[in-house]
């Protein structure tokens, strides 16, 4: 079947009988008024706005939980991790002399 | 009819000139939804929709395109959600009417070619919702490929391949009823 012949045809497929729905159509439209033009958002634009949204909000916070984090870390590091042991040597040496000496062993981990 | 004009006042409160609107495109809705849906469908009750929708959408039509791009595209927005609603498109045996020109008048050669375009749109509605669509808006109202990408909402690109793959699909389905 050409192009042509296929067009055609299916050009020639119709609607059975007469389809008349002004009367229909028009009693729904003057049932509800049309509302004035609203501003349409899209999808996409709205995804935007929420993402520009959750990163004005989501993002102090985050800064303000990793800086907190931060700052308790490093207090910590101070407190607890830093364990001093002090060993007191005392003694005399090869050459004789007498020593005193604090060896002191920081822990980190 | 001045389509920008009519719409305007329509926008601006006066609803009884959507009637225009409705009865220029009433038959073409009609039978949009007639050749992508199949007879089983309530083409009234669909064209009704279309024209309700439409009349609701037009605060958004901005004349970027025609306003009866605009009015194929909702019809195939709606014709397709139909489709999915009621699965079953047609069979080859329903009745309906194809109004096929018969070159010479001749009785015995329109029944031939009723039965042939008979059996075309029930080939037509074996085919896959998106390459029937692309199908019958290519050879309806001789829409340019733009024109089918601009309603469907696709590219280009894709609407040519819908069409080549509707009319091997739709050759195969002809020859296996032959």
């Amino acid at each position: 079947m050409t192009d042509d012949l296929l067009k055609q045809r299916i050009a020639a497929i119709q609607c059975p009988g007469k389809v008349d729905v002004v009367s229909a159509v028009m009693d729904e439209v003057r049932r509800r008024p049309l509302l004035a033009a609203v501003p349409s958002l899209s999808l996409r634009k709205v995804k935007w706005v929420a993402a520009a949204v959750a990163a004005c909000v989501v993002v102090p916070i985050l800064m303000n939980i990793v800086s907190t984090f931060g700052r308790q870390y490093n207090t910590g590091i101070m407190a607890d991790d830093i364990a001093s042991v002090y060993d007191y040597h005392a003694g005399y040496g090869d050459n004789g002399s007498y020593y005193e000496a604090y060896l002191v062993d920081v822990l980190l981990d | 009819m001045n389509e920008e004009a009519v719409i305007s006042d329509i926008l601006a409160g006066n609803v009884n000139r959507y009637e225009e609107i409705v009865r220029e495109y009433q038959d073409i809705v009609a039978n949009l939804c007639f050749k992508i849906g199949g007879p089983k469908m309530d083409i009234a009750e669909v064209t009704q929709q279309v024209f309700v929708e439409l009349y609701y959408a037009l605060p958004r039509f901005k004349f970027k395109s025609k306003l009866s791009t605009f009015i194929y595209r909702i019809t195939v927005n709606i014709v397709c959600k139909e489709i999915k609603h009621h699965s079953r498109w047609v069979s080859q045996d329903e009745c309906y009417t194809a109004d096929v020109p018969s070159g010479d008048g001749n009785v015995e050669q329109s029944i031939i070619d009723e039965e042939k375009s008979r059996k075309l749109h029930a080939a037509i509605g074996q085919l896959r919702k998106e390459q029937r669509t692309a199908l019958v808006l290519y050879t309806f109202n001789d829409f340019s490929y733009n024109d089918i990408a601009d309603v469907m909402q696709c590219s280009v690109a894709k609407v040519e391949s819908l069409i080549f793959r509707a009319r091997k699909n739709l050759k195969k389905l002809l020859t296996e009823k032959v």
